[in-house]
């Protein structure tokens, strides 16, 4: 069996997939939520009904925010050598992808607002089949491996 | 288009006398129209370009150079062989990134292919290798036993079923005020015609059976004349009984060859030969065909001939036994699922019980028939849907390669795979489920392998499955 990827994503990840999370999951619940709340209040809908549901939501939420993205950043690795790019990643299913650096047809670095303010960025690398992204690295530690892919990748292809 | 627009929006007001007018407004129109963006487009040769202006409101120049250019299509549908000109389409890995000639003659359209693609031309004489100079035996065709045997399973009549279906409600939509007192009657005179349950069975076979003459005319017809055939370095299909169509590809630009089982062809032992590549769709969303109707026992020659390097001799690596539970799982619980909850819900819903045999069948099926071999520099994968679809990649095609693991299949050291490669615009990804982890990890091994010998002139063939593990 190989070894797993050696590298390890910044840690600040954690912050910036809590937010995401919170944000979008308060939205759903929220949505999911209030027509349920309403046909209590104003059609009478037992409690029966809503607490179940409400605490399924509400127990989605906690989840999502608090133990996702433990589970993401503890499974979230890679490696870069000299002709190959190795990703793992996955929450319940893991994906190891192994990319030949001869294949890679650009890399950048993007930046959300919020990653931004964190000091994240992170790292796509296509291939003429799809691209595949390393998420939060540090500002600096993401240009360097961008920088680093590029020239190998450079390297790679010369002999060819 | 604005003048059918015109046309439709005066015909709903009804105003049946300026009707004619605004027609001929239409007409005119669209004749100016067509003329003038006619007289606007303009496309030239300039050293290793191919240019072209066009568009009379948005000018569109589009350049595209030589060695972008992935792939020379020439089609002549009725009109342009009426006229005796064709259809020229030069496509380039960009999706929908395509000049278009709609009316060139043909001489034209070769000095333009000789100009861009030599690498696609037929030398004369000696110019190209001795061994592919368009020899019958490069060359292969659809005999017509086989071309109405396409016709007959290629499945497609379904289509046409729900094309009939989507006719007769438009019909009934028009008709239907005129028709209705009509219908009345006859259904009146033929009262009970339909009732008996013999009768009816003879007007859904009659309706089923029109669909299926019409499904295999249509496929007679998409590849009636059919030929591919290597030349040089690039590959040519011809096919099409009234729109002729030929397709151009440099051996070069194959990313992977995809054999496609479907669920009539498979128990005859054919299949359709598909050709992956970056730029190249005959439509939309689909992939180039290489020969539509082939017999297994006749893969290995063809394809030797076509593309060698696609070449395998090998047998699979099929899901070891532990794994066989995984494949039953999903859709048997699924079907359950669905049975219980039509039991519960309609009196004769034990009757979905019964779909629990093909969801087995299939399930073992595909258990059956999953396979994976890595073979010199080549990799296989097979799996099925409904169709068994067998993809043969070369290892320099492989973009990326996954190994995907749940936790179930962790346990029982089993994981599945995918191969990135660089087709149909956004790329494809093939996969195979549930293969001994020791399988899925050779595959990432061998793509970090940087040196790989020749696969060479292997035989092509693909074997049933392989020995069980």
């Amino acid at each position: 069996m190989r070894p797993e990827p050696s590298q390890r994503i910044d840690s600040r990840a954690l912050v910036l997939w809590r937010i995401h999370a919170g944000i979008s999951t308060l939205l759903l619940t929220l949505l999911l939520l209030s027509p349920l709340l309403v046909g209590h209040w104003a059609y009478g809908l037992s409690w029966h009904w809503v607490v179940p549901v409400a605490a399924l939501l509400v127990l989605n939420l906690v989840l999502q925010i608090w133990l996702v993205p433990v589970l993401r950043l503890r499974i979230w690795r890679y490696e870069l050598t000299e002709h190959e790019l190795e990703l793992q990643r996955g929450l319940i299913v893991v994906e190891r992808t192994l990319i030949p650096l001869v294949r890679v047809q650009h890399v950048d670095t993007r930046q959300g607002p919020l990653a931004r303010a964190l000091g994240l960025s992170s790292v796509a690398v296509s291939t003429a089949a799809g691209t595949h992204e390393i998420p939060a690295l540090g500002d600096e530690m993401a240009e360097a491996l961008r920088d680093r892919i590029s020239a190998l990748a450079r390297e790679a292809r010369e002999p060819i | 288009m604005t003048p059918l627009v015109l046309i439709a929006v005066f015909t709903q007001r009804g105003e049946a006398g300026g009707l004619l007018l605004f027609a001929l407004i239409g007409v005119g129109l669209s004749l100016v129209g067509g003329l003038g963006s006619w007289l606007r487009f303009r496309y030239w040769v300039a050293g290793d370009e191919l240019r072209v202006h066009s568009g009379l409101l948005v000018q569109r120049r589009v350049f595209i150079p030589r060695s972008r250019i992935q792939g020379f299509d020439v089609s002549a549908g009725v009109l342009q062989r009426l006229f005796g000109l064709v259809r020229v389409e030069v496509r380039t890995a960009a999706a929908g990134t395509q000049i278009e000639l709609s009316a060139v003659t043909s001489a034209e359209a070769r000095r333009l292919k000789g100009h861009l693609c030599p690498e696609l031309v037929e030398e004369a004489g000696g110019g190209g290798s001795p061994v592919f100079a368009g020899t019958a035996a490069h060359r292969f065709t659809l005999s017509r036993r086989d071309l109405l045997l396409a016709g007959a399973t290629s499945g497609s009549f379904g289509v046409i079923l729900s094309a009939l279906g989507w006719l007769y409600a438009k019909l009934e939509d028009v008709l239907a005020e005129r028709l209705v007192d009509g219908l009345l009657e006859f259904s009146r005179a033929g009262r009970g015609f339909l009732d008996h349950p013999a009768r009816l069975a003879l007007a859904v076979a009659g309706l089923l059976s029109a669909a299926f003459v019409v499904s295999v005319l249509a496929q007679m017809a998409r590849y009636g004349g059919f030929a591919v055939e290597r030349r040089n370095n690039s590959l040519v299909m011809e096919r099409g009984l009234f729109e002729r169509r030929e397709v151009s590809i440099s051996v070069e630009r194959i990313q992977a060859i995809r054999i496609v089982e479907g669920v009539l062809r498979e128990p005859l032992g054919y299949a359709t030969l598909f050709v992956e590549s970056a730029g190249h769709a005959e439509e939309k969303g689909q992939s180039m065909v290489l020969h539509p109707f082939l017999h297994r026992s006749r893969w290995a020659e063809v394809l030797g001939v076509l593309a060698p390097e696609f070449s395998v001799v090998t047998s699979l690596e099929r899901p070891p036994p532990r794994a066989a539970l995984r494949f039953f799982l999903r859709p048997v619980l699924v079907t359950l699922a669905a049975a219980v909850g039509a039991t519960v819900l309609w009196p004769q819903g034990p009757i979905v019980f019964l779909l629990l045999i093909p969801a087995g069948w299939i399930a073992w099926r595909t258990y059956r028939d999953t396979g994976f071999a890595l073979h010199g520099c080549v990799a296989v994968l097979r799996s099925r849907g409904l169709a068994r679809v067998t993809v043969i990649v070369p290892r320099r095609r492989v973009e990326y390669a996954t190994v995907l693991t749940g936790p179930l299949q962790r346990r029982k050291g089993i994981a599945s795979l995918q191969v990135g490669v660089a087709a149909g615009g956004g790329g494809l990804a093939v996969a195979v489920r549930d293969l001994d982890v020791q399988v899925c990890q050779a595959l990432i091994d061998w793509l970090g392998l940087n040196i790989c010998g020749d696969s060479g002139g292997s035989l092509p063939r693909i074997e049933e499955s392989g020995p069980r593990r």
